[in-house]
């Protein structure tokens, strides 16, 4: 199995995202993805880290392409889900004022989502075929 | 959509085996527990696990969190230990959420491959992990999740192959349990095959009316290899319907920034029996609005109608729209407020004890835990102001008693010794019209106590302007038989206010100040026995010179039943009713210090502060004639 280890980003701040969904966009355009499954991607990894600067403050984000996929790693050290979780992914359900639209979305578009929480912080596994 | 089977192949009888599992189906999930109680071969492991089975069942509409920690927290569970896997397939999402702690193997066979998803070590009931992991795991089509205990003690890859994956579930298990079910263990497999079907693609809104957006399809070469075609919702720009507000009197509560507001909306929604998930909506919803609008959001209920009333913006408003569609959003045209409304099921009648109880805690803003207290504090201080009135009362049958006893004296002296006079009077006529029109003054006098008391405890229901030296002169009068008879001088100073405020309920405070001030000189052996009543600006001054209040019980003499005086004579709860009337009700402040009350002489004040809006015209005082 070839792992390329590509990058990990620190997320603490707006312009963190805007790195990160840069890098995304140029890398997935590297691998001759098409536009839908770039656009993709942007959404999944723009989500992730958004709701790092709304609930967590800070995260850290790998980025690994593991054969012809893009595994994204989140791990964050902060209190978990203030929800219980099975209620985070509803729609219209936000606890920061928002819509709630943004998880169940990146989780239809993730060919693979694995997510374990507790009270000491979230880590989240999300896969994309390229 | 799911199909499943489970096969339980007990150590000894099924009455004994602790392995179980539980699928139920609700409208929104499927719920899926699997335990392994520690043991085997037993009956009472058998009852442990049936317990599980019937706590799930009851608490099916629950979160896994809280399933999860019922079972962890029963006394059953620290007995016995239990592995447990609690677990909730959502319908509109390809997504298992679950809790697993314990040697339980969850496996998944996607696309000719097995996955392992996690769980954690540990046993509920005995050892409970320190912190308890929460899981989730995206679900494909044609998945195939297995869920076996411990006494499934072979691999499952060793014993399914890709052959007979594609079998019914029914005889995929037969074959596990032949092939690895353990002997001396009981042993449970469960199989659950996932499809994904419409329902789980996102529906952006179930109760939308179908002709509120228009579809548009948009294809291009770029898109043909991937399989899922997007679509673009162009919303209609419709206007909202008008709807008629609900009246004033049934607004139920308005919510600002507060921290309750969360509480308080949930509270109400599943008192309405709202379901799970619009209670969620509804709940993040009226955050933002409540963020967002400056006025708040009021809260309607009568008759099966709940109204949500927002003063908002079109933008906000298409928030709203997008989370709940157009069925439930109106504007009423004549103020142009906006109105979330929704029907219930349940008919509540406002007189409803409970709806009752719900609305005052969310008015006055309390969780649940502290209305409780706060219903028991209410209660207490109703009976306790229910025994200072009879303890006023009594106290005050004794006055009237103690008051006619004089006029009555004079009355059957003047009746006895009438019979004596009218043979030595030499102008009859006139010792009779003397006779009458001194004993109709005595009976009038006898006849203005009673009225006195019966003004005394009537409940003034309004605010009312009246002459505070008056309605000191008042008290002074009810007591003023006693006052001779003690010996005791009582003076009132200072200049006449007109104040606004509930005159009969300060002559109560003022009779149980002036009534402990007598009490503590009557058994004094001061030959100056005095209280002073003094007005000043905004406040009343009770003195006396009784000695004062030692120092090691000042700060109790406000609590209700502690007093000083012997059985029989005191009931404790005077001071403690004054305080509550003047701080709860008058809106002011009783306070208490000892003072010097002439050469070498001790006594006490007590000071009753009005508000600053009672006091009138210190120059036009009126009286309350």
């Amino acid at each position: 199995m070839l792992i390329m280890h590509c990058k990990q980003f620190q997320i603490n701040k707006d312009t963190d995202v805007h790195s990160l969904i840069n890098m995304v966009s140029y890398f997935a355009a590297q691998q001759n993805t098409s536009e839908v499954i770039r656009a993709e991607l942007v959404i999944i990894c723009s989500e992730i880290a958004y709701n790092v600067i709304k609930f967590a403050n800070q995260a850290q984000l790998d980025l690994q392409l593991v054969e012809n996929k893009l595994v994204i790693t989140c791990a964050e050290q902060s209190n978990g889900f203030s929800i219980p979780l099975e209620n985070a992914f509803i729609e219209g359900v936000s606890t920061a004022g928002s819509l709630g639209l943004g998880m169940g979305s990146m989780i239809r578009m993730c060919d693979d989502f694995r997510l374990c929480t507790n009270d000491q912080g979230t880590t989240i596994v999300c896969t994309k075929e390229l | 959509m799911i199909s499943y089977d489970s096969l339980v192949k007990p150590y000894s009888s099924f009455e004994g085996c602790g392995d179980f599992s539980v699928v139920i189906e609700r409208s929104d999930s499927h719920l899926i527990v699997v335990g392994d109680v520690g043991g085997h071969g037993s009956y009472k492991i058998g009852q442990v696990a049936h317990f599980i089975e019937q706590l799930v069942n009851d608490n099916s509409a629950a979160d896994i969190d809280y399933i999860f920690k019922s079972i962890a927290n029963s006394q059953l569970s620290e007995k016995f230990g239990v592995m447990l896997f609690v677990g909730r397939i959502d319908k509109r999402l390809p997504l298992l959420n679950y809790i697993c702690v314990g040697d339980l193997k969850i496996k998944v066979f996607r696309q000719n491959n097995w996955i392992t998803l996690h769980s954690q070590n540990g046993m509920v009931g005995k050892h409970l992990p320190q912190k308890i992991n929460r899981f989730a795991s995206k679900l494909h089509d044609a998945d195939l999740l297995s869920i076996t205990t411990d006494g499934v003690n072979r691999n499952i890859l060793e014993v399914v192959n890709k052959q007979s994956l594609a079998s019914k579930l029914t005889d995929l298990n037969k074959r596990i349990m032949q092939q690895a079910g353990s002997k001396s263990d009981d042993s449970l497999s469960l199989l659950i095959r996932f499809k994904q079907s419409n329902s789980n693609l996102p529906i952006p809104n179930q109760l939308a009316t179908p002709h509120s957006t228009e579809l548009v399809n948009y294809r291009s070469a770029d898109l043909a290899e991937v399989s899922i075609k997007p679509v673009r919702l162009n919303p209609l720009n419709i206007e909202p319907r008008n709807i008629e507000k609900l009246k004033a009197q049934h607004l139920f509560c308005i919510l600002d920034n507060d921290t309750l507001a969360k509480d308080k909306i949930h509270s109400l929604l599943s008192f309405l029996d709202f379901p799970r998930e619009l209670d969620l909506k509804l709940q993040t919803l009226i955050l933002e609005l409540i963020y967002h609008t400056q006025t708040g959001v009021k809260i309607y209920y009568h008759n099966k109608r709940l109204q949500i009333e927002f003063a908002s913006d079109d933008a906000l408003f298409e928030s709203c729209r997008i989370i709940l569609g157009e069925k439930h959003l109106f504007k009423n045209q004549l103020d142009g407020s906006y109105i979330i409304s929704f029907l219930t099921t349940k008919q509540i009648d406002a007189k409803d004890e409970k709806f009752a109880q719900l609305k005052e805690r969310i008015q006055i803003g309390l969780p649940p835990s502290a209305y409780k207290q706060y219903q028991k504090d209410k209660q207490r201080d109703e009976t306790l102001a229910q025994q200072a009135k009879l303890a006023s009362m009594g106290e005050m049958i004794g006055s009237i008693a103690h008051q006619w006893r004089q006029p009555l004296n004079e009355l059957a002296i003047r009746i006895q010794t009438l019979k004596y006079q009218i043979k030595q009077a030499e102008d009859v006529d006139k010792l009779l019209a003397t006779f009458t029109s001194d004993n109709l003054a005595t009976i009038k006098f006898m006849s203005k106590t009673i009225d006195d008391f019966r003004n005394f405890f009537k409940v003034d229901k309004e605010k009312q302007f009246f002459s505070l030296m008056t309605a000191i002169e008042q008290v002074k009068l009810m007591l003023v038989a006693q006052f001779e008879k003690d010996n005791i001088r009582l003076d009132i100073q200072g200049e006449d206010v007109s104040i606004n405020s509930y005159q009969s309920e300060i002559q109560q405070v003022l009779l149980n100040l002036i009534s402990n001030a007598k009490d503590a000189l009557k058994h004094s052996d001061n030959p100056n026995k005095h209280i002073k009543v003094v007005i000043k600006d905004n406040k009343v001054l009770i003195q006396d010179n009784g000695g004062g209040i030692p120092q090691d019980i000042e700060a109790q003499i406000f609590e209700p039943y502690y007093t000083t005086k012997s059985h029989g004579e005191g009931t404790g709860i005077g001071l403690y009713m004054s305080k509550l009337i003047v701080e709860n009700h008058l809106c002011g402040q009783l306070t208490f210090q000892n003072i010097h009350a002439g050469e070498n002489q001790q006594g006490a004040q007590f000071t009753i502060h009005f508000p600053d809006d009672a006091p009138a015209d210190h120059n036009n005082p009126q009286t309350q004639i």
